[in-house]
């Protein structure tokens, strides 16, 4: 099996996995795929300053991501105690979704100001060859999955 | 379908990590309803609260499936501006609090129709 064969059927997994809610790519993936995506963004922006700025913001999105993954994951878990407990009180699920919303707002703003970085550091050819490769094969709810299941 | 994305991660996994229960649990609760609920009245009202919030995770799901293609046009393209993106995610949270305030109602609705001994013997199996 060729390498782009193993990587579309790997991307393939990812997306089921995805779609279904049970991730099948594990942690290292999820690193090898983020240097794959290095290596991609020196071949893609020729201009190394205009490269190693657009770098750094992709590794604050990498963080980002990771942090939004824990957010999540802690959410569900406290969303699944308060369930189980049967004298739970209504005003505690709305608390518990108004911290979350407070936490991943917060989080949604960066990532947009991060996106908005990185066009700025690219230019459109360019852009479309980075941000294609992200959602195909660094879906951030891809990556929590991993992320905290790793 | 081939992308939910970032809607997805920011909206907390949709229905599959962020929220009360995911569909395989709900059907998996239906499923030990009748065992666990003796009483057919009752066992039948909460299989009805848990089809309804099935229903509920379903509509939100595919809203959420369809949004993603608007999604990625926007992550892609290299002229959006931070306001259209703001702009589709704000949308999605409003779907997505109206949803969650229907599965907290429906929680509730179920809670009505069984004893504690049955709710833990429903969740304590997860």
């Amino acid at each position: 099996m060729n390498k782009t064969i193993l990587t579309k059927c790997v991307t393939l997994l990812a997306l089921i996995s995805l779609i279904y809610g049970c991730g099948l790519t594990s942690v290292d993936d999820v690193a090898s795929l983020r240097d794959s995506e290095k290596e991609l963004i020196h071949n893609t922006v020729t201009d190394k300053d205009r490269a190693e700025r657009l770098l750094k913001l992709i590794e604050q999105q990498n963080l980002l991501e990771d942090e939004l993954s824990k957010l999540i994951h802690r959410h569900q878990a406290r969303m699944k105690t308060l369930n189980a407990d049967y004298s739970a009180e209504r005003e505690n699920f709305v608390q518990a979704i108004k911290d979350f919303d407070n936490e991943r707002m917060q989080k949604q703003n960066q990532f947009i100001k991060l996106v908005e970085a990185m066009r700025t550091e690219t230019t459109a050819e360019e852009w479309q060859v980075i941000a294609k490769y992200q959602l195909k094969n660094l879906s951030p709810h891809d990556v929590a999955l991993q992320q905290n299941k790793g | 379908m081939l992308v939910l994305l970032i809607t997805y991660f920011f909206m907390g996994g949709g229905y599959s990590e962020g929220s009360l229960l995911t569909i395989a649990e709900v059907d998996s609760i239906i499923e030990r309803i009748e065992t666990v609920v003796s009483d057919p009245n009752r066992a039948n009202m909460a299989k009805q609260s848990m089809t309804e919030l099935k229903e509920e995770i379903d509509t939100f799901n595919k809203k959420f499936e369809n949004s993603g293609s608007e999604v990625k046009q926007l992550y892609i393209s290299h002229e959006a501006v931070a306001a259209q993106m703001h702009a589709q995610f704000d949308k999605l949270n409003h779907e997505w609090h109206a949803s969650q305030q229907k599965a907290i109602d429906l929680r509730f609705k179920l809670k009505e129709t069984i004893t504690v001994a049955e709710w833990d013997s429903l969740f304590s199996a997860k």
